[in-house]
């Protein structure tokens, strides 16, 4: 025991030292054409979609992504991102097509469009019809299998 | 740098499908995502040895419940049951139910049992509810691993908050009666994640009706495994699996279990680790764990030590395990090095033993095991597409009865990319088993304990070709195995000895999968072994598998047919000699899965349909059924 308490001491001495800064994760090409293809399906007019995104860090799919223009004002956006739930006063002003990050988010934010997140490990698209019609969205038919008529 | 290279190729190589890369469908495009991002690419180590992973879209679709579910099939293994009803894992032909050779880990903490060596016993029913992937390494794996060494490891490895998007709870039933419950909740933010797994579970298995009896393997299990992880830098989990089954036929001298006929057991572990400056991991853990065995047979029981005749046995074990361990990686110019040291202590005690009356809670031989170990891994990028890898590790152990041991292990490896689409790997492997106290001391078995035992010593080489055509991949290999200093009984003293005979055997395997479409796949398996001895079968010595899977919409089949070759076993066994016939083994399971909501899951499966399973030898009963025929029925809410 002894012996093995030595080598409890090595690593201390190391954890004394300042701690690295760990990178975000790189950004996943797929995950930007996934992105990319979503968000310029809600904006068909647009090559280059505006984007403005709300919550916490940005995600891989919108950093470094040709396809999109990321905006810190509201206003010039063409499309809202959210990866958590804003508060009502943002919420209020939001006139764009939103796309939530999270699936639950889609309850909560009674305005979104849809939602592109991973579940049980796997990446997941849903559109719900009624808010597109409402947002006055037609989506292209490769999207067909990822709309749903009602949100449980 | 350059080494990472060669694995991103080889990672890209073994499930990349290449269906276009223009403007691809978004269905295409999200089923890559789902496999090139998939949590298993950051885990896999495809220069540790010949791996096969099962990943979460795999286990998902075959509804694998438990370890077993997975074990059954796995390459040149037959999973098998013994007398109390425990798992054997026999490698083809080879029959070994106390081995150390099969290691588990569950995010990289590796579960070991002092007494028996490796921790099947107990976990091979484990529940994979909060299991994302399962990795295989066979042929002699990583050395950096750590741990001790072992001939095939599996890792386990929970699911990963930030991809579970919510919360699960699900509810399972069965035809035998069985049933499970189990909750499964994760929450994420910026800097943190936890994980936390709880489930319960009332396994009812066939009955085995003989001799005017009821022979019972039903089981009750509860699992709990929590992790917490902070932004990379440190990360604890705590679980605890506990078990109570009945002891099927017992370890009577005639086999007629009255009373209470029991075993529990109870595994608790916690581990933390830090990852520091200069990409090292410091982590210590702890391990603790409690079975006790109530066994009645007014038939009698006898056993080598003590020799007396007794009718009931009260014993209960605990085992613990801590461990200290700083490893780390450095890339250089042609490769990188990994390199570790750490500390083992291993301890096992008995708490009560009563043979009738008589208590005896002193052990005879060692119960207590102090492990050192040193190890360095040298990848060599010796052209832009030939990896060299190097290893050694040198254990010293010491235990509290006998001398000092200190033991080595050696792996050498070059793996060769051929083109993008075909690769070649090649690993020599020279490693040891070290006996575990159920050899050792006077832990309750069929044989008596040897403090005198030596190590089990192994050498094998084992190479695979895989190509791969987009669509589809082919992988074939071969294996060939030398063991000194087997342990093994000897049939006159009843004693656990050294043997002094060599023993080499040999394994080949074809490995075949094809897609057909995104939703429409095929997997196909087939492996043989042979003695180079003058041995007869005493497990199956090939087998192999044919697998769909099959998407209609938003119903998900998977069919599974898995094959074991029929063979004679004979042994001198505890309760006589003789031999059984086992026929050959056809398990048939067809598992649908309907996705009616995104947070909603039904699902229906069938074991064991053909009602020609995988049996194992069990003397008293012959040919016994280690899959049950049954009809599962569950639901999953995600929230």
């Amino acid at each position: 025991m002894r012996t093995i308490g030595l080598f409890l001491l090595v690593p201390w001495l190391a954890f004394a030292l300042p701690q690295p800064v760990h990178a975000s994760p790189q950004g996943s090409t797929l995950e930007k054409r996934i992105m990319s293809k979503i968000l310029r399906a809600l904006t068909p007019h647009r090559q280059r979609v505006r984007v403005y995104y709300y919550g916490g860090s940005t995600p891989a799919g919108l950093r470094n992504n040709d396809a999109i223009l990321l905006t810190s004002q509201l206003a010039d956006a063409d499309v809202v991102v959210l990866g958590s739930t804003p508060p009502r006063t943002l919420l209020r002003k939001i006139r764009q097509p939103i796309l939530v990050l999270e699936y639950g988010m889609l309850r909560h934010v009674s305005r979104a469009v849809g939602a592109y997140f991973w579940q049980k490990g796997r990446p997941n698209i849903i559109m719900i019809r009624s808010r597109l019609s409402r947002a006055g969205i037609r989506l292209p038919a490769e999207f067909d299998r990822y709309i749903e008529n009602t949100l449980w | 740098m350059v080494n990472s290279n060669i694995r991103r190729g080889l990672l890209t190589i073994l499930i990349f499908s290449s269906f276009g890369y223009g403007d691809e469908p978004l269905n295409l495009l999200l089923q890559r995502l789902g496999q090139e991002d998939a949590y298993y690419k950051k885990t896999v180590d495809e220069s540790a040895g010949i791996v096969q992973v099962y990943t979460r879209e795999d286990l998902d679709r075959m509804q694998a419940h438990t370890l077993k579910d997975v074990l059954k099939s796995i390459r040149f293994v037959s999973y098998e049951e013994g007398i109390l009803g425990e798992a054997i894992l026999a490698t083809a032909g080879a029959f070994n139910p106390l081995s150390a050779m099969y290691r588990l880990y569950i995010d990289g903490h590796e579960v070991s049992s002092p007494i028996f060596g490796s921790a099947m016993y107990q976990f091979a029913e484990m529940d994979l509810g909060f299991v994302d992937h399962i990795e295989v390494y066979q042929g002699g794996n990583a050395i950096a691993f750590g741990n001790e060494p072992g001939m095939m490891t599996i890792r386990v490895y929970s699911k990963d908050p930030r991809r579970e998007g919510g919360s699960t709870l699900s509810v399972r039933g069965d035809s035998l009666g069985g049933g499970s419950a189990s909750l499964c909740l994760t929450g994420v933010d910026e800097e943190e994640s936890y994980l936390a797994y709880l489930s319960g579970d009332l396994t009812r298995r066939d009955k085995v009706e003989a001799h005017g009896r009821s022979y019972s393997k039903d089981r009750n299990s509860m699992t709990f495994y929590g992790k917490y992880e902070r932004t990379k830098r440190f990360r604890f989990v705590a679980a605890h699996f506990q078990n109570k089954k009945d002891a099927f036929l017992g370890i009577g001298m005639h086999q007629t279990p009255e009373g209470p006929n029991e075993i529990t057991w109870r595994h608790s572990f916690v581990d933390l680790s830090w990852q520091l400056p200069y990409r090292t991991v410091f982590e210590l853990s702890a391990d603790y764990s409690r079975h006790r065995m109530q066994l009645d047979d007014p038939g009698g029981i006898r056993f080598p030590s003590p020799s007396f005749l007794f009718t009931h046995f009260d014993g209960e074990y605990a085992e613990e395990v801590y461990k200290a361990s700083l490893k780390g990686d450095y890339d250089h110019r042609n490769g990188s090095l990994r390199w570790g040291v750490e500390g083992i202590e291993k301890r096992y005690s008995i708490l009560h033993a009563y043979y009738d009356s008589v208590n005896l809670t002193d052990p005879e031989g060692p119960d207590r095991l102090s492990i050192l170990s040193a190890y360095g891994e040298e990848s060599w990028h010796l052209t832009p597409s030939d990896l060299l890898i190097g290893t050694l590790k040198v254990d010293h152990l010491r235990d509290n009865d006998r001398r000092d041991d200190t033991e080595h292990s050696l792996r050498l490896g070059w793996i060769h990319l051929f083109s993008i689409n075909s690769s070649f790997k090649l690993f020599y492997n020279r490693t040891y088993l070290y006996p575990g106290f159920g050899y050792t001391s006077s832990y309750l078995k069929f044989a008596q304990g040897n403090p005198e035992l030596e190590s089990e010593h192994f050498q094998n080489v084992m190479g695979e070709w895989k190509y791969e055509t987009g669509r589809s991949t082919l992988k074939i290999g071969v294996l060939r195995q030398e063991k000194n200093h087997a342990i093994v009984i000897d049939p006159q003293r009843k004693i656990y000895v050294n043997s002094p005979r060599h023993f080499s055997a040999g394994k080949v395997y074809l490995d075949y999968s094809y897609a057909f479409t995104p939703e429409h796949r095929i997997e196909l398996e087939y492996y043989r072994g042979w003695f180079l001895q003058d041995l007869s079968a005493k497990s199956p010595l090939s087998g192999g598998y044919l697998r769909l899977y099959d998407t209609f919409g938003s119903w998900e089949l998977y069919q599974e047919l898995i094959y074991r070759q029929g063979y004679t076993f004979s042994l001198p066994s505890p309760i006589g000699t003789g031999s059984i016939e086992i026929h050959d083994g056809w398990d048939y399971t067809v598992a649908l899965q309907w996705h009616p909501r995104h947070d909603l899951t039904l699902s229906l499966k069938g074991e064991n349909l053909l009602n020609s399973t995988l049996r194992s030898p069990v003397f008293g009963l012959g040919a016994t059924p280690v899959i049950d025929r049954k009809i599962t029925l569950g639901v999953e809410y995600f929230f």
